[in-house]
């Protein structure tokens, strides 16, 4: 492993053991999942009304993709806006993570065969 | 004022570029026929290269270049599911940073290093994973109005989508998101039979009529739950996805008497019988979720997308339940079609251009054939330089007579004629042609052409006229996403000993039992995924297939797609020719071209071209 490989290995585990680990415990101890995880006999429906149910013109526009300053900022505002608004924290080092991940276009990636590409 | 908008999918499945000029198909194809590498997902510049050349523009005209899918959105669900695997999910979290913050979020670069600008509008345009996918079914349809329902594995957060169409506007009101997914749950059975995720689902379905659904209720009690609405959730204690690297876990394998079958080892009855359950739970939901879809938007016709909707057994129950009038089914249904989706969503309703229907009543499909065509001067140059003898017949309706000859003589045919096909399936634009009626075709063309044993058969490319003379289907299906019934009366009395019944495991002998006629076509549970070739779509193919019938009698020919195990299906006249010499494929037509193999000479073949491509 190369030493700037290294360093992103490095860059990734801290951010998820010091940042998303510790965020990820507190809502645990509140009882607040990200998501269900089984089913739920009280309810009728799994189905959910979806936030956004048109693209409009403006909503092409991505804010977020432009830079990896763009990018941490373009999380936070949509964390904001979500179920979670303290994972608007984690944009304080998402941003230096972003630049230093940001690879060479072209890189050749082999699918899995034993995983369903969501990533 | 006219528009012209790219549109791109990648990074996940099936990279693709499509062109679209004033709402119009102009253009669209996959990477992997260029690249020569199957499924391959990196970012299309070949494909774009094509879409440009197709329109005649330089980059400079494109008004608007747009991804299929949001990838901030796909971070925020790979960040929240990190949280929820907590320490187990950190390896899954280091390879999604290298895979999103190293290469997929930024598009921008992509589209700059491949076409040198973002187009007029400056920047790249980012679509909704499953309004690309709606976009893609609803718009090329001859629909005015319909129900939308989007079906995968996940797209950013959403697994399934439910809304409708109208005119230009789509809506998608009610979605279910991940982890619950049937997408999911099929890859994972998928992975826990032996095959390959993100390729081997559509063996899954192949293999399910030899199985009886002796799981289903296992599948119902503890891997998922169905609300009557068809609204599902996965019970995710069963999976592997979220913390780890397989799509199942020991607790799945628990449930099914021990490990995953591994890859090449024999199938067992065990692996037929999942097939057969995980199929059946499949259709159920699918089932109730296009009742919800007519209940909800109270439409007549279905619009269908997503991966999900390349189930074609699925399809066909659907189509027969008799829930909608009549349905519609994008080709490129999988991530490939984003592209497509993407693009003709930004015409409508960024740059709002009318929607424009068929005049004909038909869709705006163009067939799917909307990939590269090489035109006779241009074969027979390619040949010419080959030095491989050819015989030009320029008269259409003569070489259709000509090749019907060889075809009832038993000789298997390479038939490359016009545009290349988008989507997955060869529709007769890149096609291995045979006689249906041969009981040894299927045998012939497995091991002699695609080299490989195969447990499914082959599907029949069948004149529309003619449809409902061979199988219990009487509406069009050009795509091949309809699996319909043989009709009763072309079966033939079966050898007990080869029946799924009767509990044997040989799927080789199974196979190989005549169940109709048709032989060569005819599944095991005597269905057939049916391709009705139209005149305006196809007109060589169609004429192919009249001159067969005015020969033979019988409208039907076996369509395999133009490619060995493992490769992309052929594009190039060069693709084909060695396609062809490197098989035993007796005939190959390229345009007016036609070539005979012991005219030609020796292959000097200096690769070991079987260690080229990856086995599927």
């Amino acid at each position: 492993m190369s030493s700037t490989e290294q360093a992103k290995a490095l860059a990734v585990r801290d951010f998820f053991d010091k940042e998303l680990m510790p965020l990820a415990a507190r809502y645990k101890a509140t009882g607040r999942p990200m998501f269900a995880t089984v089913a739920d006999n009280a309810l009728t429906s799994y189905f959910n009304d979806r936030a956004r149910t048109v693209m409009e013109h403006d909503d092409f526009i991505l804010k977020g993709v432009e830079s990896p300053t763009a990018f941490a900022q373009g999380m936070r505002d949509h964390w904001q806006h979500s179920q979670f608004p303290e994972m608007v924290a984690l944009g304080a080092t998402l941003g230096a993570l972003a630049e230093l991940m940001r690879g060479e276009p072209e890189k050749d990636e082999a699918l899995s065969p034993s995983m369903y590409v969501m990533f | 004022m006219s528009h012209t908008v790219l549109g791109i999918s990648a990074f996940y499945h099936d990279s693709a570029a499509a062109i679209v000029r004033d709402g119009v198909v102009i253009a669209a194809a996959q990477e992997e026929r260029f690249s020569r590498k199957r499924h391959d997902a990196r970012f299309p510049r070949r494909a774009i290269n094509y879409c440009l050349g197709e329109a005649f523009i330089e980059a400079d005209d494109i008004d608007a270049v747009v991804f299929y899918d949001n990838p901030l959105l796909t971070w925020d669900r790979i960040v929240q599911n990190s949280m929820m695997a907590g320490a187990a999910g950190a390896e899954q979290f280091e390879m999604a940073c290298q895979s999103v913050l190293g290469v997929k979020l930024w598009v921008d670069d992509y589209v700059k290093a491949a076409i040198g600008g973002l187009g007029r509008e400056g920047r790249v345009l980012f679509s909704e994973h499953h309004m690309s996918h709606a976009a893609s079914a609803f718009y090329p349809s001859p629909f005015k109005e319909a129900a939308i329902l989007t079906l995968d594995g996940v797209g950013e957060w959403a697994t399934t989508t439910l809304g409708r169409g109208e005119g230009a506007r789509i809506e998608l009101t009610k979605e279910i998101t991940y982890p619950h997914s049937l997408g999911l749950l099929y890859s994972a059975v998928t992975y826990f039979t032996g095959f390959k995720v993100n390729s081997g689902e559509y063996k899954l379905m192949g293999l399910a009529p030899y199985g009886e659904p002796v799981y289903a209720s296992i599948i119902r009690d503890k891997l998922i739950d169905v609300k009557p609405d068809g609204s599902y959730r996965l019970n995710t204690e069963y999976f592997g996805f979220i913390d780890g690297l397989l799509m199942t876990n020991d607790k799945f394998a628990s449930l099914f008497g021990g490990p995953a079958r591994k890859p090449e080892s024999r199938i067992t009855r065990r692996e037929m019988n999942l097939a057969a359950s995980v199929q059946a739970v499949l259709e159920e939901v699918v089932l109730r979720l296009c009742r919800t879809a007519r209940h909800e938007t109270g439409c007549e016709y279905l619009c269908l997308a997503g991966g999900v909707a390349l189930n074609c057994v699925s399809n066909g129950k659907v189509l027969r339940e008799g829930i909608f009038k009549d349905l519609w089914i994008q080709p490129a249904a999988g991530d490939a079609g984003g592209a497509l989706g993407a693009a003709l969503l930004v015409a409508h309703t960024y740059f709002d251009e009318p929607r424009k229907m068929n005049p004909s009543g038909r869709d705006t499909q163009q067939g799917s054939y909307l990939g590269p065509a090489y035109s006779s001067e241009e074969v027979g140059a390619f040949l010419t330089r080959r030095g491989a003898p050819f015989h030009r017949v320029s008269d259409a309706t003569e070489r259709a007579g000509l090749l019907a000859g060889y075809l009832d003589e038993g000789k298997v045919v390479g038939f490359m004629s016009g545009r290349m096909e988008f989507g997955p399936r060869a529709l007769g634009a890149r096609s291995i042609i045979g006689d249906a009626r041969r009981p040894d075709t299927q045998a012939t063309m497995n091991l002699r052409i695609k080299y490989r044993e195969s447990f499914r058969p082959f599907a029949p490319a069948v004149l529309p006229e003619m449809v409902a003379t061979y199988f219990e289907l009487d509406t069009e299906s050009p795509y091949m996403l309809l699996v319909a019934p043989v009709r009763k009366e072309r079966l033939l009395a079966m050898d007990s000993e080869a029946t799924s019944e009767t509990g044997a495991d040989d799927l080789l002998q199974m196979i190989n039992q005549p169940r109709s006629d048709l032989p060569a076509i005819t599944h095991v549970d005597c269905s057939a995924r049916v391709q009705t070739v139209h005149a305006d779509d196809h007109a060589d193919f169609n004429r192919l297939l009249k001159a067969f019938k005015d020969r033979t009698g019988c409208g039907v020919l076996v369509n395999t797609s133009f490619n060995v195990r493992g490769e992309p299906i052929v594009c190039t006249p060069q693709d084909a020719y060695l396609c062809f010499m490197r098989t035993e494929i007796d005939i190959l037509v390229m345009e007016d071209c036609i070539l005979l193999k012991p005219e030609q000479p020796e292959l000097d073949d200096k690769d070991d071209w079987r260690k080229t491509y990856e086995l599927d």
